[in-house]
Parts: structure tokens; C-alpha cells; sequence
């Protein structure tokens, strides 16, 4: 894989891992709703 | 707006950062409550205008947050606040599942999403087609299509790294595509009255028609409630797409570069860039099947819903910049233009004619 590449493909995985902590954040939110709606319903 | 969109899909450890996002959190909170009060007030005393102009929460939080930003401005001290839109909407949408049952699901089933497939690997064709008659990089171009088809920031962001796009194309790629859905925000529930779309049918066209996702649910929520249910079955379609289309936009990049595109892990790369937060929605569309939620449990869910959604709208208003839009420049702009247009005409003919809906 030439240098260019190399780093392209770095860029790439750093910023997939970024949305993947947020989408994470998301998931701990919603699922929390989802029994706070059952508990407070 | 554009630049805030990418930090906020980027932004690391945001946890750390809450305290700094106080106070302009407590500012989307206010616009969220003016929005809801807003749209009983506009409800009770002007019903005619509310039935016209569909203004609701949703539309009223954008229009709020835009009318702060573009006037008085917004201190930077409130900024970092206001970068939470896609993980309040994202959260909404995983709450909103609470509302589907499988059966709804598999309903809408095969045929849509054979149409929502055929739109988006389509409407990337068709802008790689297109792009020899403009000036622009192969990374712009890669951005806009991946933009353009998917659900506009999100995609830019899973693309741009993976055809080496600079920040500035990043930028420009989700300002054009914010401000055609912000155009189609504001026509499209006018369009689907002018051609009798039912609300299921509304739904499923602003789903490919328009370009962001919270955009579309807010464009299908100004329908009607129906439309914006099967706006969000539809948005969900195709962000299960997401990384496939990203894929093919890459491969499309690379294509005179056969080494390059050899080199990639394509498997990888789908994993990597699979949006995981689908997994919640479908856990809250199972709990819903197995009936594990009452009437008055899916209530406080559905509460909680409006609530996320309110706040991310709010927050979408708030970094709303016109200027950005102005500096985006034109050719990007006519191309992302006419090809959403087209695919938006093109669903438009599908949906009122030919799909089961």
C-alpha cells in the first residue's frame, strides 16, 4: 500500500471510529429512554 | 453550520465536554419550549395558517433557532452546546421505534426497498455522470454524491476521509445539502397536497427525496403523523445503505486506480462504516412487537420522541448559517441542485403511481 494510501486509509478508520462512539452515545440514550418511558409511564 | 456538522459527527469524548455545553444547551432547551408553545398557540388562534403552513414543532424550532442565528447572532460562549442535533435526532429515531411493529416493517417490505436502492446508487450514477460537465475534483464530486444519495452528513463524513476530500469540500458537500432540503423542508408538504399524496405515500417520498435525515422527519411530521412513521421507515432504509453506497462511491473514485482499489478491505470497510445505532431502533421495534410496551408506556415514549426531536431541531436552527450557504459557491451547488431535483421528481412519479402504498 503506497504512503498516500496508507494514510487516506487511516484518515478514514479514525473518522468511522468518531461517528461510532457517537452512535454508541446514542444507543446508551435511547435505550435509557425507553425504560425511563416504562418506569414513568 | 457545515463546519459545526463535521465536528459534531467527529467530535471526540463528548462526555468531557458537557459542562462547556451548558449554556448553550439551556438556549436549545428555550427554543424547543418556545416551539411547542408556539405551535398550540399558532393551533388555537390561527388554525387556518397552521393547516396550510404545517407549522408545527418542528418546522417552528428550525425557524426559531435560524431567525436567533442569522439576526442577533450566538455567543461563542453557547457554540459547543449546539452540536448535539445529530445525537438528540439519532436518539429520537432509536424512541420512534416504539411505534413500529415488524409486521409494519415487513409491510412496507421488498419493493421499497428495491426503490430505495435503485434511488441511491442511482442518484450516484447520475452525479458522477453529470460532474464531466462541471469543474470540480473527483473528491467533491465523491462527497456530493455519497451526500446527495445517503442522508447528506453523515455520509459526507464516512466518504470524505476515503477519497482524501479536503475539509472545505466536506463543508461545501453538506452546506448544498442542507440547503436543498431546507428548500425542500419549506415546498415539499405543499407539493404533496398540490399532487394528492396520501400521508403514507408523502412519507416514503420525502424518504428518498430529501437528503437529511432529520430533514426528512420533519418534513414528513408536517404532514401529518402517518408521513412522518413511514418517513422514518424510509430513512431508516437507507441508512442501512449507507456504507454500501459509500463503497461504490469510492470504488468509482479509484476505478483508473486499479492498485488502489485492490487495496481495499471491502468487508472491512462496510463494517467499519455501518451505522451501529440501528441496532436500538430495531431492540425498541422487537420490545414493541413482543408487546412488552402498553398503551400508556409508548405514550411517555412517544413524549420523550417529540422531546429529542424538538431539541435536535432546535439545535439544527441554531447553526444555521445563511453566509454559509452564500460562500458554498455555484458549480456544486447547480449539480447537487439538478440531481436532487431529479431523483426528487423521479420518486415523486414512483410513489404516487406505482408503489403499493
Amino acid at each position: 500500500m503506497t504512503e498516500k494510501n496508507s494514510c487516506a486509509v487511516e484518515d478514514s478508520r479514525a473518522a468511522d471510529r468518531k461517528v461510532r462512539m457517537q452512535d454508541y452515545m446514542v444507543i446508551g440514550l435511547g435505550l435509557v429512554l425507553l425504560v425511563l418511558s416504562k418506569v414513568m409511564a | 453550520m457545515a463546519q459545526t456538522q463535521i465536528s459534531q459527527a467527529q467530535s471526540q469524548s463528548l462526555g468531557a465536554q458537557i459542562a462547556k455545553a451548558i449554556p448553550g444547551l439551556i438556549l436549545v432547551v428555550l427554543v424547543a419550549i418556545t416551539a411547542s408553545w408556539a405551535e398550540g398557540y399558532v393551533k388555537g388562534n390561527f388554525k387556518k395558517v397552521y393547516e396550510i403552513a404545517h407549522l408545527n414543532y418542528v418546522l417552528l424550532a428550525i425557524i426559531f433557532g435560524m431567525v436567533i442565528r442569522n439576526t442577533v447572532g450566538v455567543p461563542s460562549l453557547l457554540e459547543p452546546g449546539l452540536k448535539y442535533s445529530t445525537i438528540l435526532t439519532k436518539t429520537g429515531i432509536v424512541v420512534m421505534g416504539t411505534k413500529y411493529t415488524l409486521a409494519s416493517l415487513v409491510k412496507v417490505g421488498t419493493v421499497s426497498m428495491i426503490f430505495i436502492t435503485v434511488t441511491l446508487f442511482g442518484t450516484v450514477a447520475l452525479m458522477f455522470w453529470l460532474r464531466k460537465r462541471y469543474e470540480m475534483t473527483d473528491s467533491l464530486a465523491a462527497c456530493l454524491a455519497s451526500g446527495f444519495s445517503v442522508c447528506g452528513v453523515s455520509a459526507t463524513v464516512a466518504t470524505g476521509p476515503a477519497v482524501r476530500a479536503k475539509n472545505q469540500e466536506m463543508c461545501y458537500t453538506i452546506a448544498t445539502v442542507l440547503l436543498f432540503g431546507l428548500l425542500a423542508l419549506f415546498t415539499f408538504p405543499a407539493l404533496g397536497h398540490l399532487f394528492g399524496l396520501t400521508e403514507n405515500q408523502f412519507g416514503a417520498w420525502v424518504g428518498v427525496g430529501i437528503i437529511n435525515s432529520a430533514q426528512v422527519l420533519a418534513a414528513g411530521m408536517a404532514y401529518g403523523e402517518q408521513a412522518g412513521l413511514m418517513a422514518g421507515i424510509y430513512n431508516m432504509g437507507r441508512v442501512v445503505l449507507l456504507p454500501f453506497v459509500v463503497l461504490y462511491v469510492v470504488m468509482l473514485v479509484l476505478k483508473n486506480d486499479s492498485k488502489a482499489s485492490s487495496e481495499i478491505n471491502k468487508s472491512q470497510f462496510i463494517m467499519d462504516k455501518f451505522p451501529v445505532f440501528i441496532v436500538a431502533f430495531l431492540i425498541a421495534v422487537l420490545a414493541n412487537t413482543a408487546g412488552m410496551f402498553s398503551k400508556e408506556e409508548i405514550k411517555m415514549a412517544n413524549t420523550f420522541m417529540t422531546w429529542a426531536f424538538a431539541l435536535g431541531f432546535a439545535s439544527i436552527g441554531l447553526t444555521t448559517k445563511f453566509s454559509d450557504m452564500k460562500s458554498a459557491g455555484k458549480d456544486g451547488i447547480v449539480l447537487g441542485f439538478i440531481v436532487g431535483f431529479i431523483k426528487a421528481a423521479l420518486a415523486l412519479v414512483v410513489v404516487k403511481f406505482f408503489l403499493p402504498l
